[in-house]
């Protein structure tokens, strides 16, 4: 049980300095996620879902607790080995997509490729293989701007499973989207989980991706109020 | 790894690569340019006074010295055999020195009145101007300033007043027979130009001159007598000297051209780098260390330098050329010496390969530290931060 766990976390405090003062944005949370999960982070603004996701995928660093991901205790690691696992074991899916305006679709997502020293045939394979299961093969020329919002989500969550992730952290991946095209993305993701068993966690605070989670763990004010899991999710099964 | 995603960097932001390209470049070509035209008005005034005076050197008369007019009464011979055959050979050119007074419309006027051989092509003088004119006493030639200050144009008379050689008084009417427009204000300001054989007729010096100007690539000739020779080197040391004591100043201005271009380039590399905060946020959350960000960011600036090198040379290298070849108008005329040297209305700049290796190794060094420094700064941010786009330096 223990070798299967993704992300264990103890007694994470996280405080921001606030004038002279500091701001609690994450109090005593204990928290354990296993391979495969499909979990969602969820609670309203200011509960501290970013900020959680954030630490766990090693842009923040905790006030004080222990955070381990992937086997890696994060308070002991350096900036470098931080950068390490989030190249190697971690995809990252921002609410404002977050591509590079001056690439093309296919150059972003083959950007984490090319970040792990993966040569340039294997990248081609791998490129195609993803952008053929967010269904964007028709787009690999174009360019950010050129794109929905849609089509943009969906290369970036080409761009943070391109190179098999263990963990997949997102951060309110819909809340740009209408209806359809959330479902899309989240149904993508679903598959991403079952066919890679890929961990996914999702910051959100959207009636329609809850739907699909496995689990939920409910932030209020900074700390874990609740933590459900889902036999029989509303949506994808 | 790196260098691919630079150039990809580089390539894909099209407009905003173009326009930091275009101001390195920009810059390449203006520091390029004023120092080179620094460097052209020090080399013109050499050039110019080597072709209007000096020539391939000169042999003076032992008791010359053209900074001080007491010596012109006796720095006057024959000269030595083997310089008058150079002179017969139309290798060399003699010129007879000597102190007068003009007095032209009433008022007097101390100059040096010089004899030179009309047909002489040694140094560059319209002295050609000077042959013929039997209808004349004393055909003058002057140069345009020296005109102004006299009030003097073709055709006017005035008298001319010297000592000849026997230490007499005379006086004659002298004709302004052309006014030359010359750039070296040293044949220009208190000077008067006659026919040589005019000048030892009046002065009683039949065959007699101050120095002899021989043509360039002549080696020193060994029968010379007690006549002196000063080579190209000696007769322009005034003048190296001064620009020697001149270069404090063009180190100045070529800092401050430096200082500006900086300027130029860094607002436009921090602007670039700092506008790209998100993606610097991105790029670290998708794994890339700190140290790879500086480093990217670096070495696109360096491929902007290159680039911009590139570009100096296909754009700006023609204008460059054109400069080199016509010179540039300067839309002053300093040609009455107010600036203590030779300027001429064009100046053509003189590109020196130290010059153009220089710029383009400090631009680029600028080019790197700007791109470095403030990349590093981004780098050392919190990643959410940086993603966000909140960069705060």
């Amino acid at each position: 049980m223990e070798n299967n766990a993704v992300i264990t976390i103890n007694n994470l405090v996280k405080r921001f300095p606030v004038g002279g003062d500091f701001f609690t944005a994450l109090k005593d949370v204990d928290l354990k996620l296993n391979k495969g999960e499909f979990t969602g982070l969820v609670g309203p603004s200011g509960s501290g879902k970013t900020t959680l996701l954030n630490i766990i995928g090693g842009l923040d660093s905790p006030s004080e607790g222990q955070v381990s991901v992937l086997g890696q205790a994060l308070n002991d690691t350096s900036h470098g080995e931080r950068a390490r696992l989030r190249r190697e074991h971690m995809g990252f899916i921002f609410q404002s997509y977050n591509l590079l305006p001056v690439y093309t679709v296919f150059e972003n997502v083959e950007l984490p490729l090319i970040l792990n020293k993966v040569d340039s045939q294997e990248r081609r394979k791998k490129v195609t293989q993803a952008l053929e299961w967010v269904g964007l093969s028709n787009k690999t020329d174009s360019r950010p701007a050129m794109l929905s919002g849609g089509e943009c989500q969906r290369t970036a969550i080409a761009r943070a499973i391109v190179h098999q992730p263990a963990l997949v952290l997102a951060d309110e991946p819909t809340a740009n989207l209408d209806a359809e095209n959330s479902h899309h993305i989240m149904n993508i993701m679903l598959q991403l989980n079952h066919e890679l068993s890929t961990s996914f966690i999702f910051a959100t605070h959207d009636e329609k991706i809850m739907a699909y989670l496995r689990r939920i763990i409910h932030l209020d004010d900074g700390q874990i109020t609740d933590d459900e899991n889902i036999s029989n999710p509303k949506a994808g099964t | 790894m790196l260098f691919k995603i630079a150039i990809k960097n580089l390539l894909g932001a099209k407009l905003r690569t173009w326009l930091n390209v275009f101001v390195t470049a920009l810059s390449f070509f203006m520091i390029i340019l004023f120092s080179a035209m620094y460097d052209g008005m020090r080399e013109h005034a050499k050039q110019v006074t080597i072709d209007t005076e000096i020539a391939g050197g000169a042999y003076w008369h032992p008791e010359y010295d053209p900074l001080d007019p007491m010596t012109f009464e006796d720095a006057h011979a024959i000269p030595p055999s083997a310089v008058k055959a150079l002179v017969n050979q139309g290798k060399a050119s003699p010129v007879l020195v000597s102190q007068a007074s003009i007095y032209p419309n009433g008022r007097i006027m101390p100059v040096i009145m010089k004899g030179i051989t009309p047909k002489q092509n040694i140094v560059n003088m319209p002295t050609q101007m000077l042959a013929g004119h039997k209808e004349v006493n004393i055909p003058v030639l002057i140069g345009r300033s020296m005109s102004n200050d006299a009030k003097l144009e073709v055709g006017d008379t005035f008298t001319i007043r010297w000592l000849d050689a026997n230490r007499t008084y005379d006086a004659d009417e002298g004709t302004v027979v052309h006014i030359m427009d010359t750039e070296n204000f040293k044949l220009d300001m208190g000077h008067i130009w006659i026919p040589l054989e005019k000048a030892q007729t009046m002065l009683a010096m039949e065959e007699e001159a101050t120095y002899v100007t021989y043509a360039e690539e002549l080696s020193i000739v060994e029968n010379k007598g007690d006549w002196i020779p000063r080579d190209v080197k000696y007769l322009i040391r005034d003048m190296e000297a001064l620009i020697e004591a001149d270069e404090p100043n063009a180190a100045i201005m070529y800092i401050i051209l430096l200082c500006f271009a900086g300027m130029g380039i860094f607002n436009a590399q921090v602007l670039s780098i700092f506008r790209r905060g998100k993606e610097i946020g991105t790029l670290m959350a998708l794994g890339m260390t700190r140290s790879r960000v500086v480093g990217l960011f670096t070495l696109e600036g360096g491929l902007n330098a290159l680039l911009a090198g590139i570009m100096t040379v296909i754009f700006f290298g023609p204008l460059l050329w054109y400069f080199g070849v016509n010179g540039i108008w300067l839309g002053v005329d300093y040609s009455d010496g107010s600036m203590g040297l030779i300027v001429e209305k064009y100046l053509i700049p003189v590109y020196s390969v130290g010059l153009v290796m220089t710029t383009t190794i400090v631009v680029s060094i600028i080019v790197l530290i700007v791109s470095y420094l403030p990349s590093r700064r981004i780098a050392r941010m919190n990643p959410t931060d940086a993603l966000r786009g909140k960069v705060t330096v």
